[in-house]
């Protein structure tokens, strides 16, 4: 085991992996190795073709504990593959995480730079380089270990937030439901049967309330709002108001399940004017209420407010299926009643949606493509009624529809408590105004920020079975951490050196997640909440807070080997 | 090879067409396969005809010559690929129970017949391809067509609808080029060998002239692109169009095509030796004779 | 033939992208995991696209990238058991107590000692040649699969391999540094005891050679979509430059055909494989991107734009990087004999026009089907199967990644069309929910 001692020169060992003929195709691998040995601190410099193989990372272990070298340098490709891999066999063989260095010479020279190979090289030697100049100046760091509290905020009581407190709350987990309404069952008590099944809403969602309200895991509090959220992934501080007063609540994890509203199509093909013209989530009543008249003709429009230029410019994923589910229920009660779905795209995807649109034609309903360059009219049919009258882009006619009804799909939008709950939690919008997952391949359930995840249509338009499906992601992310107890959390945390800290506390206003504190004139960070953004080390007059692992002497090192 | 067939020569080869029905009489003869005649068959009736208005005496009638066929022990064996695809039709609808069985049942017991859908149902083509194969017609070749170039026109209803024509493949069928191949001849790819000749139903000026005119002239311009000496078909009715094509093309504009357009029993039976008087090829409207000229 | 008995307290069954998602969190979740793999690698169908998002001034998510991470996570994970080239034999037993016996086929190479030096692929005789994916160009009897495959480790060809044939080479075990290779090696099989079950087989693609009307493998310049993907991955053969394969010039106009055997009651795929509206627009806007003078066209039914950010980038695709969308599934596709030109009929269902296009390539989107081994596991745990291959739920709304028996989850393609994201939060889900069970089985409840 080496230790890395401040007090010793830094004794550096430098692997560079040629990729098999991914890197040494393109680049001067000798003279690479030849540059990076003069570098000073150097010990070797140790060339492999595949250091991510078994026997790479048994290399790896046993040079390093051969040559007593106290920091490393990979050079090879993008950290992003097998960065961790070689932290961890790195600090296997002795060698703190922060002491080593990444050096990417493949994506971002060899790759990057084909048809130049010489300079390619040249960048290379220099990647190295920086990489070593750095790490000559870097200190090993320690890992904060916090607790995990294995308690969830749910905020939101709806199909998504249900399904989430019931599967962490079977697994012996804390949950606290917030529902901002009086009632928990959120946008699916407003609905009447649902599409691919038709079956009524209450036989999926009566059970789930039935459950939750039961559980002996799960405490549930209705109109009631989250007000502030302090402390930090493993122990966040909630303060809910609740019956004119207020609650604190200590857990561990968040789900965001909030939810979405629904668009109002004012001044939209006479939405608001005319009796006859309603939204699809006001024909849900109508006909959840059997208060639907026997009618002779119904038009549905659908990408009514969506999928434009400004605006609300996505598709809302869901509403073509509503639509055939309302136009076969209302074809299950009359029969004769001609229905009509104008349409732009039908986004029935997948096999069961294909399927449901199948039957829902031999049910004899009709489809009729309109593209956005020319729109439905609607003009007065009497009677507070509305016809349509739209030109059928696939058979290059102006159809004209005398209907008794018009039904109107519109889009899902983001919660009218989006931004506030954004701002509460610090967790990104998207540019369509629902949370902003962190990675929609691989993580769509949660967020750069730890600890906090969100499921549902509070993430964007989705059906249930979506929804069902992320909130079950969301209980399993957020069981991840609280199962393991404690979590390690980044060491390149904000650090305040108290004698250079004249106690301005700017770097107080300008921190983005309000992890800075002040007590007795100095500033202090909070590690937990600190997410190592620097802007405070950027605007400290003084130079007296500075990121762990990002120090000046490390930049300007790094950068003057790039000069050289 | 002791093969029979109850011949099935249907409307245009027996009343326009005669050169069809000479040619493949001929063919069979010498391949000894006995075509026996059976009077009482009448027109296939096409979906087209009776059909448009009463869909079950239209299929009653085509029924009724199955029906007739199975007092034979013989399969049928059509010369025309619209009898050959109207029969198929008859013979899957009929083997469904349904509504439309039982009223064709009602009528074809009306005139005393009553449909078991026995015998198979063969074209010339099939027969050639599935009962003699093209191994045993090579053996029989005693005068190969080489440096013959035949552009295919396989024939709609020979390969469509896929539902229940299983001969060869409906969009990329082969068997026929491995027919013409089978004579010395080399078969052609040409972007209009699985064309329509809108033969069946437009009976070329009745109905659809102008389609059918720029149709043919689509196909004879596909033949010629692909280097074709001749058009090979397999049905009398897109015998008829494409010649009859060539002839109003040379009406309307003075211009000639000179495509000959031969029955693929006519290129056989050159190739087994038969005179081309023999085949009828002297009754073509379009002169075949360069290219039996190029055959010598 | 060895025998080994393992207990998991789960197993996972495909280790594609859904399948590693789901190891991990049940890993990270402190489960013991056993993920089953039929191919030599893991990583699936995403290994094998190529890289371009990066090349696309696209705030679009990545196809390997994101994966790699999770592939060495994956492999090196304490609670994880990886057995690939293995084939699932036989399932037994039912909810908490499985018996899965698993067959793993030898590699013949040692996976701890072969450092992926590559002197075996040199020196084998054997050359094999695809014909028809001329895309993919050629490669040896002993070979590594994929670029991007892990582990790094090569696969011999059985068939084509000599020593396998005839007895007669060893070529690649005399060179190879750490005698690594063992032709000795032998099958094995691993009888796994699980708590529960994780489907995750995945998706095949139909092959376009059946819409015989589209000339593949009959016209050298009608290729599919993953074809060009593994053309233009700088790995491939033409270095990421996309060709013709009849003359290897740069196509000056590419016609994208979508649907190719979906949405189809020809082929009975009467389905809608949900991600090729979005994939293509990707492609299509790469070949726009790596040249902005190359006619691009898109053939296609109805734009399934439903995912966060589709319509967005469908609109970048359509009007600033000009690529010209045409509604209409093409009749039929013929070739210009003497330059090898595609001359596509179809009908423009917007104006209702029949018309001819002239391009240099076709590339084809084609159906994604479910795995056919989903019809084997079917059998061996009395699951029900829809009409098409995929495993049923019994309620597709309420319960979307149970099966129709308890203790046995699906994530992923198999359980009906779905992108990678979708499959990878599904896998999440079926972490979270298999956990759930387990543990409320453990409490005596059920």
């Amino acid at each position: 085991m080496s230790e890395a001692n401040l007090n010793q020169e830094p004794r550096i060992g430098i692997f560079l992996c040629d990729c098999g003929t991914n890197i040494s195709s393109i680049i001067d691998v000798p003279q690479v190795i030849e540059a990076s040995k003069g570098i000073s601190g150097v010990k070797f410099v140790e060339r492999d073709s595949s250091l991510c193989s078994s026997a790479g990372t048994k290399k790896i272990r046993e040079t390093i504990e051969r040559s007593g070298v106290d920091r490393v340098v990979f050079a090879g490709c993008s950290p992003k593959n097998y960065g961790s891999l070689f932290e961890s066999v790195c600090q296997k063989a002795g060698i703190n995480r922060y002491l080593v260095a990444f050096a990417n010479i493949r994506e971002q020279c060899a790759w990057a730079h084909q048809d130049r190979p010489k300079e390619a090289t040249i960048k290379a030697i220099n990647t190295v380089q920086m990489a070593a100049a750095r790490l000559q100046k870097s200190e090993p760091l320690q890992e904060l270990e916090i607790e995990v509290h294995p308690s969830t905020l749910i905020i939101g009581g709806g199909i998504s937030g249900m399904t989430a407190a019931l599967c962490l709350a079977n697994q012996g987990f804390s949950v606290l439901l917030v529902e901002r309404e009086p009632d928990i069952g959120g946008m699916l008590n407003k609905l009447y049967k649902l599409y691919l099944t038709n079956q009524e809403v209450s036989e999926i969602l009566n059970p789930v309330i039935q459950s939750v309200r039961n559980h002996k895991n799960i405490r549930i509090l209705t109109s009631a709002s989250v007000r502030e959220v302090e402390g930090y992934f493993g122990d966040f501080e909630v303060t809910i108001s609740v019956n004119g007063g207020t609650e604190k609540f200590r857990a561990g994890t968040i789900i965001l399940a909030t939810g979405a509203g629904t668009f109002e199509p004012f001044g939209m093909y006479g939405y608001g004017k005319h009796e006859g013209v309603v939204t699809q989530l006001e024909l849900e009543q109508i006909l959840k209420q059997g208060k639907l008249k026997h009618l002779e003709k119904v038009v549905m429009i659908q990408c009514v407010g969506a999928r434009e230029e400004k605006g609300l410019t996505y598709c809302s994923r869901i509403c073509c299926m509503v639509a055939i589910k309302n136009a076969t229920l209302i074809k299950k009660l009359y029969p004769d009643c001609e229905v009509y779905i104008i349409y732009r795209d039908l986004q029935t995807y997948g096999k069961e949606n294909e399927e449901y649109q199948s039957k829902a034609r031999e049910l004899g309903i009709r489809f009729i493509e309109y593209t956005p360059e020319r729109r439905p009219e609607v003009f007065p049919n009497g009677n507070g009624k509305v016809g349509v009258r739209v030109y059928h882009a696939l058979l290059g006619e102006t159809l004209t529809i005398n209907s008794d009804l018009v039904v109107l799909s519109t889009p899902l939008i983001p919660n009218a408590d989006g931004k506030e709950i954004a701002k509460i939690l610090k967790v990104p919008l998207g540019p369509d105004g629902f949370f902003k997952e962190a990675y929609m391949e691989m993580r769509s359930t949660a967020f750069g920020v730890n600890g906090i995840y969100v499921c549902g249509t509070a993430q964007g338009p989705k059906s249930i079975d979506e929804s069902i499906t992320q909130a079950y992601a969301a209980a399993a992310l957020a069981a991840i951490p609280m199962q393991q107890k404690k979590v390690k959390i980044p060491a390149m945390t904000a650090e305040v050196n108290e004698e250079l800290c004249i106690g301005c506390q700017l770097c107080l206003d300008l921190c983005p997640v309000h992890a800075i504190t002040f007590a007795e004139g100095k500033s202090m960070v909070i590690e937990a909440i600190c997410r190592g953004c620097g802007t405070c080390a950027a605007a400290c007059p003084s130079k007296a807070i500075a990121v762990k692992g990002f120090k000046d002497e490390q930049i300007l090192a790094e950068v003057e080997a790039a000069l050289k | 090879m002791n093969l029979e067939y109850s011949l099935f020569p249907g409307c245009v080869s027996s009343a326009r067409e005669f050169s069809c029905e000479i040619s493949a009489r001929k063919v069979f003869e010498v391949l000894n396969v006995e075509l026996y005649d059976v009077e009482d068959f009448t027109c296939c009736m096409p979906a087209c005809l009776v059909h448009s208005f009463d869909y079950a005496t239209g299929l009653a009638l085509t029924s009724r010559n199955l029906c007739v066929a199975d007092e034979f022990d013989r399969d049928i064996l059509t010369l025309c690929v619209s009898c050959y695809g109207n029969l198929w039709r008859a013979k899957k609808l009929m083997s469904e129970n349904g509504d439309l069985r039982r009223r064709v049942d009602e009528l074809l017991a009306s005139i005393g017949r009553s449909y078991q859908g026995k015998v198979g149902i063969k074209h010339s083509i099939t027969a050639l391809y599935e009962d003699i194969g093209p191994k045993n017609l090579k053996n029989q070749v005693s005068k190969p067509l080489r440096g013959i170039k035949a552009a295919p026109f396989y024939g709609c209803h020979l390969i469509r609808p896929r539902e229940y024509l299983f001969f060869d493949d409906a969009e990329f069928p082969e068997k026929l080029d491995e027919l013409i191949n089978v004579t010395g001849a080399t078969s052609v790819l040409h972007r209009e060998r699985t064309g329509c000749c809108i033969g069946c139903g437009s009976f070329f000026g009745e109905v659809a002239e102008e389609a059918a005119l720029r149709l043919s002239v689509d196909i004879l311009e596909s033949a010629l692109e692909a280097k074709a000496d001749c058009v090979v078909v397999t049905c009398p009715y897109c015998f008829l169009q494409i010649e009859m094509g060539q002839l109003l093309f040379k009406r309307r504009t003075g211009e000639s095509y000179n495509v000959p357009v031969l029955n693929y029993t006519d290129l056989l039976g050159l190739a087994l030796g038969i005179e081309p008087r023999e085949l009828g090829m002297n009754i073509h409207k379009i002169d075949p004779s360069p290219l039996l000229e190029k055959i010598k | 033939m060895i025998r080994l008995e393992k207990v998991s307290s789960v197993t996972v069954i495909g280790g594609g992208v859904a399948g590693i998602q789901a190891a991990l969190e049940l890993a990270n979740l402190g489960m013991l995991v056993y993920l089953v793999e039929e191919n030599p690698s893991i990583g699936g169908r995403i290994i094998e696209l190529n890289c371009s998002s990066c090349r696309l001034e696209v705030p679009m998510d990545c196809s390997i990238c994101p994966v790699i991470p999770k592939i060495v996570e994956c492999y090196h994970h304490p609670n994880i058991k990886i057995l690939t080239n293995a084939e699932i034999m036989g399932i037994s037993g039912s909810a908490g107590n499985f018996q899965i016996n698993v067959l793993k086929k030898p590699r013949f190479i040692n996976e701890d000692k072969c450092t992926a030096c590559g002197a075996c692929t040199e020196k084998c005789p054997v050359e094999i040649f695809d014909a028809f994916n001329m895309v993919k160009g050629r490669k040896k009897a002993i070979h590594f699969p994929l670029p991007q495959a892990f582990p790094q480790v090569p696969v011999i060809d059985r068939e084509n391999c000599l020593h396998f044939r005839s007895g007669t080479c060893e070529k690649c075990s005399e060179v190879c540094p750490t005698t690594a290779i063992n032709f000795n090696d032998e099958d094995m099989i691993i009888g796994v005891k699980s708590e529960a079950i994780i489907l995750a087989t995945g998706l095949s693609l139909f092959d376009p050679s059946g819409i015989r009307e589209y000339g593949y493998k009959r016209y050298k310049n009608v290729i599919t979509i993953l074809d060009l993907e593994q053309m233009t991955s700088i790995h491939g053969p033409t270095g990421g430059k996309i060709v013709r394969i009849s003359d290897k010039k740069e196509p000056k106009s590419i016609a994208f055909i979508q649907c190719v055997g979906s949405r189809s009651r020809r082929t009975n795929n009467n389905f809608c494989s949900g991600v090729c509206c979005m994939y293509t627009a990707k492609d299509a806007a790469l070949v726009k991107i790596l040249k902005p003078e190359t006619e691009v066209y898109v053939f296609y039914i109805d734009l399934r734009v439903f995912g966060k950010g589709y319509q967005e980038l469908f609109n970048k695709v359509r009007n600033s990087l000009g690529v010209k969308y045409i509604r209409g599934r093409p009749g039929g596709i013929w070739e210009d004999p003497k330059t090898r030109d595609l001359i596509i009929s179809f009908e423009n269902t917007l104006t209702q026009r029949v018309e001819k296009l002239r391009v240099d390539m076709v590339v084809l989107s084609p159906a994604l089907l479910p795995h056919p081994n989903n019809r084997k596991l079917a059998e061996f745990l009395g699951l029900e199967l829809d009409e098409h291959g995929f495993f049923k739920s019994p309620n597709p709304v309420s319960q979307p990644f149970d099966t129709t028996i308890k203790g046995v989850f699906t994530c992923g393609y198999c359980r009906g069309p779905r992108g990678i994201s979708e499959s990878a939060t599904q896998a999440s889900a079926a972490a979270g929910r298999v956990t759930e069970t387990i543990t409320l089985a453990k409490m005596g409840r059920n």
